[in-house]
């Protein structure tokens, strides 16, 4: 009785047979693959790196001026007031806020001023999530100190913990450091408490103002209580001059600010777009070429007299393993050099599943699609003229 | 002398396009990523290329024309006094918010102001507009601004730290990454916008030097003088800090960069399988030119020749594929990319060491040629 | 003393063809092709296996040999070692000359190239027309151009394809193909042609005229051509045939020569009864040796250890008795001399001064023996023949 087990395995059979071809194929798909995949990389890490100062942050729901259309690139000022009038909002657990700004950071080694971005927020309540932040608020306190991301670029000179430099003019002692990294608009961060932070304006009637004003507002909200509600009830009081934003919200905003808004997510996006139609239709020309290369096997069964289905089956299958086996070390070697680049950069590096899944999609399309074309072609080949 | 190389090219012709279309895709990808990369470059000289000047002066903490940092306006006086120096150009710069006229959001967008009775720029197209921009809260903006600043009609009126300004006129320069726009102002508007700025407090000085003067010891001069409160730079060290800025802070280099490096490796695979493919395909063949006193120097030729002929091939509608992606990038961006004569040729030779180094690794395949299996 | 009992020298006229004494002259030349205890190995270790058993052969210029034998025999080996595609292990191979195991790398390619090799598949360029294939070979010659052009362009038209000179392999026939591929080996009138079954995908008219041009280039060029082949359609093309069973050459046999062989033994009422088996059987124990103008051959007084056939020229029979020399014969082709001191074990009764240059085929005392004891018919009529001439 003939049962599917007694099969021979061609398809497996015809690629293994070959190591030098076999390896030769899957190094096409493998760079490939790679190609889309750092493509999405680096445009993810564009986006990500913009949002992962608003991922550390605790809050449920954002309020940020309307004028602002980036966090990272262009935060507007709105009126502190409007903070202390959402914590009467029924279900608001606390309601705080963040001053967000660019201040001069003196280099302590060569003496240059470069523009660090400044956080500044109460110490006394917790709007980080991060523990490592979390665990040194206390000694923010202190006066003229800060914590430095560890991340910033080398051009800020020494920050570790100790070292003392000017902010501003001001002199300031690093208390303590943590880990955010760099965006397209940042270079590096620094988190001081609020009062730290107004002590660097020197003009009188810029400190008022500053005092009054802040760049965001993070809330807290009852688990029990209804997110939606409140935040519809929030955005109808303050229609006029805030965005209320859950955390979902704001982030997808931010990335849709640099991706739709800016010459360099479009550059990057256009990248990635070139980079999967070029992965794609590289993908079908190794499996076409590869399929190609093993046509007289193909003759040799036609001759011998199997069917077309299975002939075109055959190549089918043998194009699919292809495409999974070149996609899975291309998948791995874009992992390590997101590794390396997110060491050496300091940027975020990372997939979505919905992009691996999309490469892998497209990979195994292009591997059936080229192995019809190719089977086509096998099909139309007189077995004949193939010895 | 037989073209071996031209006929194995021609005879397969299936698989020379094939082979063509993924070099060719491969080299678009190494034009796009090159394009952007020199749109980097284009950014950090396109307001200076826009400014007449010999030397420049600029703060100790200058990083890029978008944070240039100030220095006293007394080193301006300083240096005009040398008997060297034609002029000393102050220019005022600022970074500041633009609200679209139809959406009322705000983007970053750069000011430079100027006094309008020492003109500072290259070309004319402003001089013609000199008028306007001495009337009060008029300015002039790029026509090259991202379209995300709404829209820009001479005669609309808008906002700008909180101050009605109305827009008097446009120039096209498109400075690209730096900021969504940039507008020109006077040196009152300046004041008038900003008023906590003081017309002291100086961005860049644009020095042009008396005919004859040498720049280099002009420079080496005015170091000494200026040391530590400000600098003075040539046009091309402020544009390479420009770019460094763009390169390095910004991440941009690095990543145009791997994305050349893997369109390049991505190229160099997919040759080397198509020209494996004919050498298997022609191992006998090729031992039995072996056998005949066939040197393995022909063969390495053979290869690298075919290899060569693909990357011709390949090339020629990636390049004109580019034009088209450049455009589209222009379009939709204002991004200044362009092709150069420079990149069109590094490509091409990029494209032929991609093939020729793919064809090398390939030409030992014909090793596997064994003439010694023929009979 | 004895006369010759077998064709008189005068009437020593049977016909040969011509070519027969293009083949006589040759084996008076240096071999161009000499193998000497040459063995070959394939893989290493415990896989190593023997595949040539010290073979011995030589080849002269103009020979065309045909290589015979079962597959896995090692002709194709023996073929791919004088071709230098194969390196020599061990044994000694020279050929036009060289020492093969003592040339560089790039010295075997320059060797090579005087070369004209003829595979079983055509292995033609399929990217390439007819002309183009054939020009390759020409090129590395360094032909000048036009030069080029004709000669393939001839070469090709001798072999029915003036038509298809400008056609690629994929619009020729499979003997067209094959046809391509001989006029590239022997469009640069090679001095050694390699061919393996060159006539195989031929049909009988086509098959003829390779033959004949290999044939040609022997005689013109003397060219030496080593064939395998299963085909016997032009086996009678042979000056050699060389048979090779499990890596060792079992039989040798220069065609035209052994049949010349038979033919004076025949006549000769000593072998006339023997059947054709084991007269070729002792044609081919017979070896060549040639004697110049004024040498003795064998002499008076001397042990008897061969028997003498003359297959060309003239020499004397002197008898010495006493102070006193006596001319008592002259032998010409055909004759037979030195089987007496074989037979009765006593010295050389006389002795043997060659003429002129003379060949002469001789067997070993041994064979000789062997030869007798194999044929009791054989044996008598020796014996006959020896007491007639008493």
């Amino acid at each position: 009785m003939r049962t599917r087990l007694d099969k021979v395995p061609i398809a497996w059979a015809n690629l293994t047979h070959n190591h030098k071809n076999l390896a030769n194929a899957l190094a096409g798909i493998t760079f490939a693959v790679l190609l889309m995949f750092m493509q999405v990389g680096f445009l993810n890490s564009l986006l990500d790196s913009t949002v992962q100062f608003l991922k550390i942050l605790d809050g449920d729901l954002f309020l940020i001026s309307k004028q602002t259309a980036s966090t990272s690139d262009n935060e507007e000022p709105f009126a502190r007031a409007r903070v202390f009038q959402a914590r009467r909002f029924p279900g608001v657990l606390q309601a705080h806020y963040v001053h967000l700004d660019r201040k001069f950071w003196k280099n302590t080694e060569n003496h240059l001023k470069k523009n660090i971005r400044v956080v500044a927020i109460d110490p006394d309540v917790p709007v980080f999530l991060d523990p490592e932040i979390n665990s040194q608020l206390e000694d923010l306190k202190k006066d003229d100190v800060v914590l430095v991301d560890r991340l910033s670029k080398k051009h800020f000179g020494p920050i570790t913990k100790g070292v003392r430099t000017e902010i501003e003019d001001r002199m300031f002692s690093v208390v303590g450091n943590f880990t955010l990294g760099t965006d397209f608009g940042h270079s590096g961060t620094v988190i001081m408490s609020d009062k730290n932070f107004l002590n660097l304006f020197k003009d009188e009637d810029e400190l008022n103002a500053e005092r009054k004003r802040v760049e965001l507002g993070l809330i807290k909200i009852d688990p029990a209580a209804d997110l939606q509600r409140i935040q519809e009830d929030m955005r109808k009081e303050f229609a006029q001059d805030l965005l209320v934003l859950t955390r979902e919200e704001i982030i997808a905003m931010e990335r849709y600010y640099w991706l739709e808004g800016t010459p360099v997510g479009f550059v990057f996006g256009l990248g990635t777009v070139m980079g999967f139609i070029v992965g794609t239709i590289i993908c079908y020309q190794v499996l076409f070429t590869d399929i190609l290369n093993r046509l007289q096997q193909f003759a040799t069964i036609k001759a011998i007299g199997y069917s077309n289905r299975y002939l075109v089956g055959t190549v089918v299958r043998q194009s699919l393993i292809l495409a999974v086996l070149g996609f899975l070390p291309g998948l791995l070697l874009s992992q390590v050099i997101y590794h390396i680049i997110s060491r050496l950069l300091h940027l975020p590096m990372n997939l979505g599943e919905v992009q691996v899944i999309l490469v892998l999609g497209l990979t195994l399309v292009m591997s059936a699609g080229s192995g019809l074309i190719a089977a086509r072609k096998i099909l139309d080949a007189d077995p004949a003229e193939l010895f | 002398m037989i073209p071996l190389a031209w006929r194995n090219v021609v005879h397969k012709k299936f698989r020379t396009a094939v082979a063509v279309a993924g070099v060719s895709f491969a080299v678009l990808m190494i034009f796009l990523q090159l394009g952007f990369y020199g749109s980097v470059e284009n950014t950090a000289h396109r307001v200076f290329d826009r400014l007449a000047f010999d030397l420049v002066i600029v703060s100790p903490h200058y990083r890029y024309i978008g944070q240039p940092d100030k220095f006293p306006r007394e080193r301006v006086y300083q240096v005009k006094a040398l008997p060297e120096v034609e002029r000393v150009i102050p220019i005022y710069t600022e970074s500041t918010k633009w609200k679209n006229v139809d959406t009322g959001a705000k983007r970053n967008i750069m000011v430079l102001g100027f006094n309008p009775l020492e003109y500072p720029f290259r070309e004319s197209e402003i001089r013609e507009n000199l008028s306007t921009l001495q009337k009060p809260d008029l300015l002039l903006i790029d026509n090259l601004s991202l379209p995300i600043l709404g829209s820009t009609e001479a005669g609309r009126h808008t906002e700008i730290e909180n101050r009605r300004v109305t827009i008097g006129g446009h120039f096209n320069w498109g400075i690209g990454f730096s900021a969504d726009g940039i507008i020109i102002i006077s040196d009152q508007n300046y004041l008038r916008l900003f008023p906590d700025n003081s017309l002291e407090e100086v961005s860049l000085g644009l020095i042009t030097l008396k005919p004859g003067a040498s720049r280099e010891a002009v420079q080496q001069n005015l170091k000494n003088i200026l040391s530590p409160q400000a600098r003075v730079l040539t046009r091309q060290e402020v544009g390479d800090m420009d770019f460094d800025f763009w390169l390095n802070t910004t991440n941009t280099g690095p990543m145009f960069g791997a994305g050349v490096i893997i369109a390049f490796m991505v190229g160099m695979v997919v040759l080397y399988q198509i020209l494996s493919t004919e050498i298997l395909g022609n191992l006998k063949e090729y031992a039995t030119l072996k056998a005949m006193g066939y040197e393995n120097v022909f063969f390495t030729k053979v290869v690298l020749q075919h290899g060569t002929l693909i990357a011709i091939l390949g090339f020629i509608p990636a390049y004109g594929l580019s034009f088209l992606l450049y455009h589209v990038t222009r379009v939709a961006t204002n991004l200044p990319i362009y092709m150069t004569p420079l990149r069109t040729i590094s490509v091409l030779v990029l494209s032929i060491v991609m093939c020729t180094l793919s064809a090398y690794l390939t030409a030992g395949k014909v090793k596997m040629a064994d003439p010694g299996e023929l009979f | 003393m004895g006369t010759s009992t077998g064709t008189r020298p005068q009437d020593s006229k049977s016909p040969p063809p011509h070519r027969k004494m293009t083949i006589l002259d040759g084996l008076k030349k240096e071999p161009v092709i000499r193998v000497q205890r040459l063995s070959h190995y394939y893989g290493s270790g415990d896989n190593k296996k023997q595949i040539l058993f010290d073979i011995d052969l030589d080849i002269r210029p103009g020979e065309l040999v045909i290589m015979t034998g079962p597959s896995g025999s090692g002709k194709s080996t023996l073929l791919s070692l004088i071709g230098a595609l194969r390196t020599v292990q061990e044994g000694s191979l020279r050929v036009m000359g060289h020492e093969l195991n003592q040339m560089t790398p790039s010295q075997l390619v320059q060797y090579r190239r005087d070369i004209g090799f003829i595979f079983q598949m055509h292995n033609l360029f399929e990217s390439l027309t007819a002309m183009e294939n054939v020009k390759m070979s020409l090129q590395l010659k360094k032909v000048p151009r036009t030069e080029k052009r004709d000669q393939a362009g001839h070469i090709l038209n001798r072999l029915g394809l003036e038509e298809r000179i400008h056609y690629k392999p994929e619009s020729l026939s499979g003997g067209q193909r094959q046809r391509v591929a001989v006029a590239r080996a022997l469009a640069t009138r090679p001095r050694v042609i390699l061919a393996d079954e060159p006539t195989a995908a031929l049909d009988k008219e086509s098959g003829k005229t390779v033959v004949e041009m290999l044939r040609e280039l022997c005689e013109t060029n003397d060219s030496t051509v080593l064939l395998i082949t299963h085909d016997n359609r032009i086996l009678d093309f042979a000056d050699r045939i060389v048979n090779m069973v499990d890596g060792r050459i079992v039989s040798n046999v220069l065609v035209a020569e052994s049949v010349a062989i038979c033919e004076f033994l025949i006549k000769s009422n000593l072998f006339a009864n023997l059947a054709a088996s084991t007269l070729t059987d002792i044609a081919q124990k017979m070896e060549l040796e040639i004697v110049s103008a004024g040498k003795w051959v064998i002499r008076q007084g001397d042990p008897g250890d061969k028997f003498y056939l003359i297959r060309k020229g003239i020499t004397d029979v002197v008898v010495r008795s006493g102070a006193e020399t006596k001319k008592v014969a002259t032998l010409g082709e055909g004759n037979f001399f030195g089987e007496a001191a074989l037979l009765t074990g006593e010295p050389r009764n006389a002795s043997v001064l060659a003429k002129e240059e003379t060949v002469l085929y001789s067997l070993d005392k041994e064979n000789f023996q062997m030869a007798i004891d194999s044929s009791k018919t054989f044996k008598e009529q020796l014996l006959n023949a020896f007491y007639q001439r008493q």
